[in-house]
């Protein structure tokens, strides 16, 4: 008991990777764990919304449906608006990036629970799924052309040297910063929120000071509704990038 | 107790349990091959069933629903085009008839006030004719009376003059006198 | 004589009912069909609204990370170069000061509104 109320205000303890059971296979150590109980909770609820809210065409849409409809508007129009017509060929990618980090930061919020996208390997596979999707489009469909996006047009050739590295710099530093700002986002709001609710605990705890423990109670309901707009727009940015990345890969060049 | 545990400590968790030090759960190099096995397994399912259950099938809802609303709008914008047409070809027969109702009966109007107009002058001419016949049966009497008249005076003053001076005057010298007074 | 023009006048008052009620249909038609664009619009309108704060968090938050992303993507390009071609700090040093070349490059690209008009213009150059 007493190893768990520590727990409690431990900010980092909600983070540990709980095993449930393992294989080991090729010499590495695959467990079936809490973050993937969570990630295929989340593909769970994602395919009971937009699976079951489209069983039926009706005209007239029910609750879930228009939840549904609603989801596909929205991402339909973020990737036809940032990467035109051409770019709906990758909508459903696009999609399921979004709902995937959406639904996940949002679950992670929910106390006691777990959040897949506060561990940086799952945001760099995120952001590694867009970067090879970028490069192979990139080069598929403009070849070498593709190296024209490292080649801004309208600068001094002499500044070339210089410019062309950032360029190669700056492109190879979006898996990166895709990555670690959604892993740290979801990271820094969580162990925020935790910290949080450890001084409501140990106000409580405390006797008399038990008196101004709504204080960082309010504070804590404050911050809820900040992380979960954060969740959202982390989502949002994650799926945005997504489809200017794209966009660079359809139309190289400045 | 440890048994029934679902989260039993493995060798993992041990190591993690054997010193806080031992890391920042997020950092954990050892945790990475289980969390990408899943990641791809989930994610790969998800994207399978959005890309080949949900997308189409809700993208299918939404035309279906677009395509139904602008053929709706269509269908009532083609029937109150004909409705609109019903009433002005409606409003166009009314006005004919009226049209021809108002020529019909100016033509009879204008007729029988032809007819009239004729029966009249039929009248009108008789009646003049017969005018013109009894003014000259008129003076024609008129002419007669006086002619006797003029006889009957000059008789009449013969037979005064006779009295008078006792003696027959002269039938030329009455019929001067007669003339004189008649031209006076 | 009262009977027709009874007639006439009721046929008269039917008229102009039907009258009315093309007009509302007609009206009723036109007003389904603006409505309905005028909801779109008003919808985008209500997005870009509701889409500004939040724009400019994911533009913060865009930003910020850029800048650490490029940082870093310089500083491990220049740790592996070093580490392969052992010329120890040297290349190291000259990729960290690229990579946060970049980093401000980037927040600089983030930054210009143009961006995305200018790319929409791009495709009929090449």
């Amino acid at each position: 008991m007493a190893a768990e109320g520590g727990s409690a205000i431990d900010p980092i303890h909600q983070f540990n990777i709980v095993e449930y059971g393992a294989v080991d296979l090729f010499g590495r150590h695959f467990a079936f764990t809490n973050s993937a109980l969570y990630m295929l909770l989340g593909v769970g609820l994602i395919a009971l919304v937009m699976i079951y809210g489209s069983r039926s065409s009706a005209l007239v849409p029910g609750r879930m449906q228009t939840l549904a409809e609603m989801a596909y508007q929205f991402v339909a129009g973020m990737v036809r608006s940032s990467a035109g017509e051409a770019g709906m060929k990758f909508f459903p990618m696009v999609f399921s990036l979004f709902m995937f980090i959406l639904i996940l930061n949002i679950i992670g919020l929910i106390p006691y629970t777990f959040t897949v996208t506060s561990h940086i390997i799952v945001t760099v596979c995120l952001a590694l799924i867009v970067f090879l999707t970028v490069l192979v489009v990139g080069f598929a469909k403009n070849g070498l052309g593709f190296f024209n996006l490292f080649l801004p047009s309208g600068v001094p050739w002499w500044t070339l040297p210089l410019v062309v590295p950032i360029e190669i710099i700056s492109f190879l530093s979006r898996p990166i910063s895709h990555s670690v700002r959604l892993f740290a986002n979801m990271l820094a709001g969580h162990i925020t929120l935790k910290v949080f609710g450890g001084f409501v605990v140990m106000l409580l705890g405390a006797g008399g000071w038990a008196i101004i423990s709504p204080l960082p109670f309010v504070f804590i309901v404050g911050l809820m509704a900040l992380e979960l707009l954060v969740a959202f727009l982390q989502a949002y940015v994650f799926a945005m990038l997504t489809c200017m990345y794209i966009n660079d890969a359809l139309h190289p060049g400045h | 107790m440890a048994d029934t545990k679902p989260g039993a400590p493995t060798a993992h968790a041990t190591q993690d349990a054997g010193g806080h030090k031992a890391g920042f759960p997020p950092f954990d190099a050892a945790t990475f091959p289980s969390q990408l096995l899943w990641f791809v397994l989930a994610f790969g399912a998800l994207y399978l069933l959005m890309s080949k259950v949900a997308l189409p099938r809700l993208a299918a809802i939404i035309d279906n629903r677009q395509n139904k609303i602008s053929g709706d709008l269509d269908n009532a914008a083609l029937m109150q085009k004909q409705a609109d047409d019903a009433a002005k070809a409606y409003e166009k027969t009314l006005a004919d008839a009226k049209a021809r109702a108002q020529t019909l009966g100016q033509e009879a109007s204008a007729r029988a006030a032809s007819e009239a107009d004729a029966k009249r002058k039929t009248i009108e001419s008789d009646l003049n004719a017969k005018l013109a016949a009894a003014d000259t049966q008129i003076a024609a009497a008129k002419a007669q009376a006086m002619g006797n008249v003029e006889a009957i005076a000059r008789d009449a003053a013969a037979a005064i003059v006779q009295q008078l001076t006792g003696k027959a005057p002269g039938a030329d010298a009455i019929a001067a006198a007669v003339a004189a007074l008649k031209t006076s | 004589m009262t009977a027709p023009g009874k007639d006439h006048d009721a046929e008269k008052r039917e008229d102009e009912a039907l009258k009315a009620r093309l007009e509302k249909l007609q009206s009723a038609v036109s007003g389904a069909r603006g409505g309905i664009q005028a909801e779109e619009k008003r919808e985008e309108a209500q997005m870009a609204a509701g889409q500004d704060n939040g724009r400019m968090m994911s533009l913060a938050f865009r930003m910020v990370s850029d800048l650490v992303g490029g940082i870093l993507a310089g500083v491990g390009i220049g740790w592996v170069l070093d580490r392969a071609l052992s010329t120890s700090p040297f290349l190291l040093i000259l990729f960290s000061l690229l990579g946060t070349a970049a980093g401000f490059y980037n927040v600089v690209k983030a930054a210009s509104p143009p961006s995305k008009t200018g790319k929409d213009a791009l495709p009929p150059e090449p």
